[in-house]
C-alpha cells in the first residue's frame, strides 16, 4: 500500500506501526485513525467513556490564584481567544491577558523580551511547533508535563515541551457564486492539479511562503515532501495562473467570500467555518494528501506567573477546554476523546453534499530535520517561482 | 498686568521696544546652560535614541538582543545597492511625488475656491474638506477595499450590473488605486497650508492686478498662485514625506499584489519569515535619508512662505472672486471630493458594520446587528476605548506643553543652541511611524514603560512634537513683542509676562495644536502595532487585528467608533474652546 502512495505519505496503519517501533519519533497521524477515534469519541462523550479530566493539584490551584493572572501570546483571533479564556477565568478566578499577533513576529518578540530579561509571556502559542522545540533547546521553554499528556495524540506533542491545542487541514477553497457546477466538479476530481488549470487565471489567490509556519508546511509538501509528484514544475504551472498574494490567510478568505476570487489554496477549515456559518458562498475541498498543521503552546521558562501558566496548560488540554474550542473553530482536537458534535450529527458543512473529509493527512514535515532549518531556504525558491517580493 | 490691561499698548510705535534686560529675561546661566541642556537631553531621549537604535539595528546581522548577532554592513549594502531595493526606492519616490502633486493641486484648488471666491456655504464646505482628517487613512483604505476591490467591490458590482459588463471598472488594489486613496487623504494637509497662505496675502497685490486690467484667471495665475508658491511647495514636500513613510494604506490595499513600497517592506521584513531585523532597519535608514531631504526642502519652502505672509494690524476686506455661473460647478467639484473622501467610505463602513460578511451584492446583503453588538460588548473593545481616550488626552496635552515650551525657549528665551533644538524637534517628521516604532521598541524594552500605555504616549509625543512645536513657534512669531515689553515695563516679572501675556495670546493656536495632535494620536496605527501589548491596545490596533484576522465587519465597527471619538474631540475643541483647525497652519 505504501508503494502505491507518493513519497512522503503513508497509510495510517503503516504509520501507527512505525510509531510503535520508534516511540520517540514524531509520526504522522492517519486520517482514519484520527477521525475514527474522533467520531467514536463523540458518542463516547455522551456515554461518559471519555477520559476524565484530572482536577488540578490543590497547591497549583492555590498558587495560581495567588498570582491571579497570566499572559498568553497567541496568533489566534482575539475575540475567539478571549471567549475561550473567559471559561478558564470563570472556573479558576485567574485572569488571562492576551497579546495577539502574527505567529512569527509574536514568537520573535517573545524571544527578544526573554533575551534581555523582560519576562511578560507566560504561555506562548504558535503554528510552527518546530520553533518551540528549538526554543526549548535554547532554554526559553519550561519543561512541564500536564496531567493530560497521555491523552494527547503522540504526534501532537513533544512531551514536556510543547503540546498542540489542535490540528487543522489545508485544502482549496472556492466561491460557489464565482464558480460553475463544472468548475466545482473539476476541483473535486482533480486533486491539487486542479490549481494548475488555466481556467483560474487571474481569478485566484495564494499565501506567500514567507508568511508563517502553516504556509511553510504547505509549500514544503509540494517542494520537498512530495517533490517527485509535484515539485517546482507543479508550482510553476500554479504560478502561471497569476494568483494574487496575501501574507495572511483570513483576509484572503474574506475576499474569496466577497467574490474577488474564484479559488484560493491553503484553505484551513478553521478559517472557513465562520464564513460558511455566516452564510457566505464559500466551499472547500481537501485534495489528497492533505497538509495538516498544528497550533501548539509551551510555557515560557521564565514565566512571571509560572503557576497560573501551568494551570492554564492543564486546563487548555482538558476535555472541557478542547471541546469548548470547537465552539469557535471546527478543527481537530489534540486528544482523541473529543470530537466535533456537528460532524457526528452531520450538521453544517458536514451534512453538505460537496463536503468530504480528507483522505490522507500530510504531517511528515514535523519529523524532517530540514523543515526545522531556521533559515527556511524554500522561501527564496518559492519567491523565485512565483515572482514574489524581491524576486518579483 | 494681563492681555486686557496692555492691549491698548499694542498699537504703540515700535520705539517702545526694550532690550532683553528691560524685558527681564531669566538668568544667563538658565538660558545658556540649564534650559537648553534639559531640553536637549529630553529631545535626545525622545527622538535621537530611537533613531540611533534604528541605525544600530541596520549593522547587526540579527535582532539587537540576539547573542548570535554580529556586526555587518551586509544589510546596508544589500538595501542601498541591489536591484530590488533600488527599484522599490524608485517606485516609492515616484508614487510620493505623484501623490504629493495630485494632493497639492487638489488642495490648492479647493483652498482657492473656498478662500478667494464667493462659493456658497463656505463654512460647510470647509468643514467637509477637512473631514477626511477625522477618518484614519487606515480605516479609509478598508472602506475603499469594500467599495472598489476588483470583481467584488460594491461600485464594481454596480457598474457590472448596470452595464452588463464583466470587466473590472475600478481596481483599488492596483498601484493607481493605492495612489488615488493616498492622494484623497492627504488633500486636507495641502488645503490647510495653502488656505492659510491665501488668507494671509496682501490683497492690494491682487487689486493692483485687477486695476491693470487682468481678469480673474490671469490674476490667480500671475499673482495669487505665485505668491503662495512657497506655501504650495511646502505642502507638496510635506505630503511627499508623509507618503514616502505611509504604511497603512499600501499595507491594506496592497495585500493582494505585493506593492514595492519601502514602508511596507520594513514591516514585512520584521513580520515575514525569516524575520530580518537588520534588513528592516536598513530599509528604515534609507527611508530616513529620503524623508530628511524632503523635510529640508519643506523647511526651506516654509521659511520662504513666511516671507509672503502679511500679518498686519490693519483691517482689510479681501475681494472675493465672483464665480457667477461657475458657482454650482464649483460646489459640485468640492462635493465630488467630499463624496470620494468621506461619503462613499463611510457608507461602505456602515454597510460592512451591519452585514454578516462582505457581500458584493447590496440587494442580497446579509444584514445584521451582531457585529455592532459583538464589538460593543467585547471586553477588548471597552479596554481599547479607555486606552484610546487616555492616549488621546494625555499625548496632546504633554506634546503641546513641550512644543510650546520649546518654541518659547528658542524664540523668547533665546537659549543657546536654539538652532539645534529646532532641528531636533522637527526631526520626527522625517521618521515614518513604522520606523520610529521599531526604534522606540528597542529604546524602552528595558524600561518600566515597556508594554504599558506610556510607551505609546511617549512614541506619539515624539512623533507629533514637530506639529505642536511648529504651531507654537509660528504663533509666537506672529505676536508683536511690544505687548510683552509693555508688560515688562509695567513691572511684571518674566514668568508673569509669559503666563499672563504670551501664553494667553498663543492659546488659540495651542488649542488648535492640541486638537491636531489629538486627531493624529487617535488615528495612529503604524507605530502602535509594533508596541502593542495586552495592556495598551488602542482602537486603531484593535481594528488592525480584526482586519488581520479577516474580520472586515468588526474592523469597520471599530473604525466608526474611532471616528466618533475623533469627532467628539473636534466638536469639543470647536464649540468649547473655539478652535478652528483651518487656522492651524
Amino acid at each position: 500500500m505504501q508503494s502505491s502512495r507518493p513519497n512522503g505519505c503513508r497509510s495510517a496503519a503503516s504509520r501507527i506501526d512505525e510509531r510503535s517501533s520508534t516511540p520517540n519519533a514524531i509520526a504522522a497521524i492517519g486520517r482514519r485513525h484520527l477521525l475514527r477515534i474522533g467520531a467514536s469519541s463523540a458518542v463516547a462523550l455522551g456515554t461518559g467513556r471519555a477520559l476524565a479530566d484530572v482536577p488540578p493539584d490543590a497547591t497549583l490551584l492555590s498558587a495560581a490564584r495567588q498570582e491571579g493572572t497570566l499572559t498568553v501570546y497567541t496568533p489566534a483571533e482575539m475575540g475567539m481567544m478571549a471567549s475561550w479564556c473567559a471559561s478558564f477565568t470563570h472556573k479558576f478566578a485567574v485572569q488571562v491577558k492576551i497579546v495577539r499577533g502574527p505567529s512569527y513576529p509574536m514568537f520573535d518578540r517573545w524571544l527578544n523580551e526573554e533575551r534581555v530579561g523582560r519576562h511578560f509571556a507566560d504561555v506562548v502559542q504558535i503554528s510552527d511547533s518546530t520553533l518551540l522545540g528549538i526554543a526549548f533547546k535554547q532554554g526559553f521553554v519550561a519543561r512541564y508535563r500536564p496531567a493530560a499528556d497521555e491523552a494527547i495524540y503522540p504526534d501532537m506533542k513533544q512531551s514536556g515541551v510543547w503540546y498542540a491545542l489542535h490540528a487543522d487541514y489545508m485544502g482549496i477553497a472556492y466561491n460557489s457564486e464565482r464558480t460553475t457546477a463544472q468548475d466545482e466538479k473539476f476541483l473535486h476530481e482533480n486533486g491539487w492539479d486542479a490549481l494548475t488549470d488555466p481556467r483560474w487565471k487571474g481569478r485566484c489567490a495564494t499565501i506567500a511562503a514567507a508568511s508563517g509556519g502553516s504556509t511553510y508546511a504547505y509549500d514544503y509538501m509540494f517542494m520537498v515532501g512530495l517533490k517527485d509528484r509535484y515539485g517546482p514544475s507543479f508550482l510553476r504551472k500554479w504560478a502561471a495562473n497569476k494568483p494574487e498574494f496575501y501574507i495572511s490567510k483570513p483576509p484572503l478568505f474574506e475576499r474569496l467570500a466577497a467574490g474577488q476570487y474564484a479559488i484560493a489554496d491553503e484553505a484551513t477549515s478553521g478559517g472557513l467555518n465562520a464564513l460558511y456559518l455566516k452564510g457566505a458562498p464559500i466551499r472547500w475541498v481537501f485534495p489528497d494528501p492533505t497538509p495538516t498543521i498544528l497550533t501548539s503552546q509551551s510555557i515560557s521558562a521564565h514565566a512571571p506567573h509560572p503557576n497560573a501558566a501551568r494551570l492554564f496548560a492543564e486546563w487548555s488540554l482538558s476535555t472541557e477546554a478542547q471541546a469548548a474550542w470547537l465552539n469557535y473553530e471546527s478543527v481537530v482536537p489534540s486528544r482523541p476523546d473529543i470530537a466535533d458534535s456537528r460532524r457526528a450529527a452531520k450538521q453544517a458543512w458536514f451534512g453538505e453534499s460537496w463536503y468530504s473529509e480528507p483522505k490522507t493527512l500530510y504531517l511528515d514535515y514535523l519529523k524532517d530535520p530540514a523543515f526545522g532549518d531556521p533559515a527556511k531556504p524554500l522561501i527564496a525558491q518559492w519567491n523565485a517561482i512565483f515572482g514574489y517580493g524581491e524576486a518579483g | 498686568v494681563d492681555v486686557e490691561t496692555i492691549s491698548g499698548l499694542g498699537s504703540q510705535p515700535s520705539v517702545l521696544r526694550m532690550q532683553d534686560v528691560v524685558i527681564g529675561l531669566p538668568s544667563r546661566r538658565l538660558r545658556r546652560v540649564v534650559v537648553p541642556a534639559a531640553l536637549g537631553l529630553l529631545l535626545a531621549v525622545l527622538i535621537l535614541v530611537p533613531i540611533l537604535f534604528m541605525f544600530l539595528g541596520s549593522v547587526r546581522s540579527a535582532a539587537l538582543a540576539d547573542p548570535s548577532a554580529h556586526f555587518t554592513f551586509g544589510k546596508i549594502i544589500q538595501v542601498y545597492t541591489t536591484q530590488p531595493y533600488l527599484r522599490m526606492l524608485g517606485f516609492s519616490l515616484a508614487i510620493a511625488a505623484i501623490v504629493g502633486a495630485i494632493a497639492t493641486v487638489v488642495g490648492v484648488g479647493l483652498a482657492w475656491l473656498i478662500s478667494r471666491t464667493d462659493v456658497p456655504v463656505k463654512g460647510l464646505l470647509e468643514g467637509a474638506v477637512m473631514a477626511p482628517l477625522f477618518l484614519s487613512p487606515f480605516v479609509g483604505a478598508i472602506a475603499w477595499l469594500i467599495l472598489a476591490s476588483p470583481r467584488a467591490g460594491l461600485l464594481n458590482v454596480m457598474v457590472s450590473n448596470l452595464f452588463g459588463t464583466r470587466t473590472v471598472a475600478l481596481n483599488i488594489t492596483s498601484f493607481g488605486g493605492i495612489l488615488f486613496v493616498m492622494a484623497l487623504y492627504y488633500v486636507p494637509y495641502a488645503y490647510l497650508t495653502v488656505s492659510a497662505a491665501l488668507r494671509s496675502i496682501d490683497p492690494s497685490m491682487e487689486e493692483a492686478s485687477y486695476l491693470n486690467g487682468a481678469g480673474v484667471l490671469r490674476t490667480a495665475l500671475k499673482v495669487t498662485f505665485p505668491v503662495v508658491r512657497p506655501a504650495t511647495l511646502s505642502a507638496f514636500f510635506f505630503i511627499f514625506v508623509l507618503t514616502v513613510g505611509t504604511f497603512a494604506i499600501p499595507a491594506v490595499l496592497g495585500r493582494s499584489a505585493h506593492v514595492p513600497f519601502l514602508a511596507v517592506d520594513i514591516y514585512q521584513a520584521s513580520a515575514n519569515y525569516p524575520i530580518d531585523y537588520g534588513k528592516s532597519a536598513a530599509i528604515g535608514t534609507l527611508l530616513f535619508w529620503i524623508s530628511l531631504v524632503g523635510v529640508s526642502l519643506y523647511r526651506r519652502m516654509s521659511r520662504q512662505a513666511r516671507r509672503f505672509v502679511t500679518v498686519t494690524a490693519r483691517g482689510y476686506r479681501m475681494r472675493l472672486v465672483r464665480l457667477r455661473a461657475a458657482r454650482i460647478p464649483a460646489v459640485m467639484l468640492i462635493g465630488l471630493y467630499v463624496l470620494l473622501a468621506i461619503i462613499l467610505p463611510y457608507l461602505a463602513l456602515i454597510y460592512a458594520a451591519f452585514t454578516r460578511f462582505t457581500s458584493a451584492s447590496l440587494l442580497s446583503a446579509p444584514w445584521t446587528f451582531d457585529n455592532v453588538i459583538g464589538v460593543m460588548t467585547a471586553q477588548e473593545v471597552t479596554e481599547s476605548i479607555t486606552n484610546t481616550l487616555e492616549v488621546g488626552l494625555v499625548t496632546p496635552t504633554l506634546c503641546v506643553a513641550l512644543g510650546v515650551f520649546l518654541a518659547y525657549a528658542i524664540r523668547r528665551l533665546r537659549v543657546s543652541g536654539g538652532w539645534l533644538l529646532d532641528y531636533l524637534a522637527m526631526f520626527p517628521v522625517a521618521i515614518p511611524g513604522i520606523v520610529f516604532g521599531t526604534g522606540i521598541f528597542w529604546t524602552y524594552l528595558l524600561t518600566p514603560i515597556y508594554g504599558t500605555i506610556w510607551i505609546l504616549i511617549v512614541a506619539f509625543i515624539a512623533s507629533y512634537l514637530p506639529f505642536a512645536y511648529r504651531i507654537g513657534d509660528t504663533s509666537l512669531l506672529q505676536i508683536d513683542r511690544v505687548l510683552e515689553e509693555a508688560s515688562a515695563l509695567c513691572g511684571a516679572s518674566h514668568w508673569r509676562t509669559a503666563t499672563k501675556v504670551t501664553m494667553r495670546l498663543v492659546r488659540p493656536a495651542l488649542l488648535s495644536a492640541w486638537v491636531m495632535v489629538f486627531i493624529f494620536s487617535v488615528r495612529e496605527v503604524s507605530a502602535a502595532i509594533l508596541l502593542t501589548s495586552s495592556d495598551n491596545v488602542v482602537l486603531s490596533v484593535l481594528s488592525w487585528n480584526y482586519l488581520d484576522y479577516g474580520d472586515v465587519q468588526k474592523a469597520a465597527v471599530v473604525g466608526l467608533l474611532q471616528t466618533v471619538i475623533l469627532i467628539g474631540g473636534v466638536v469639543v475643541g470647536r464649540f468649547v474652546f473655539r478652535v478652528r483647525l483651518s487656522r492651524t497652519a
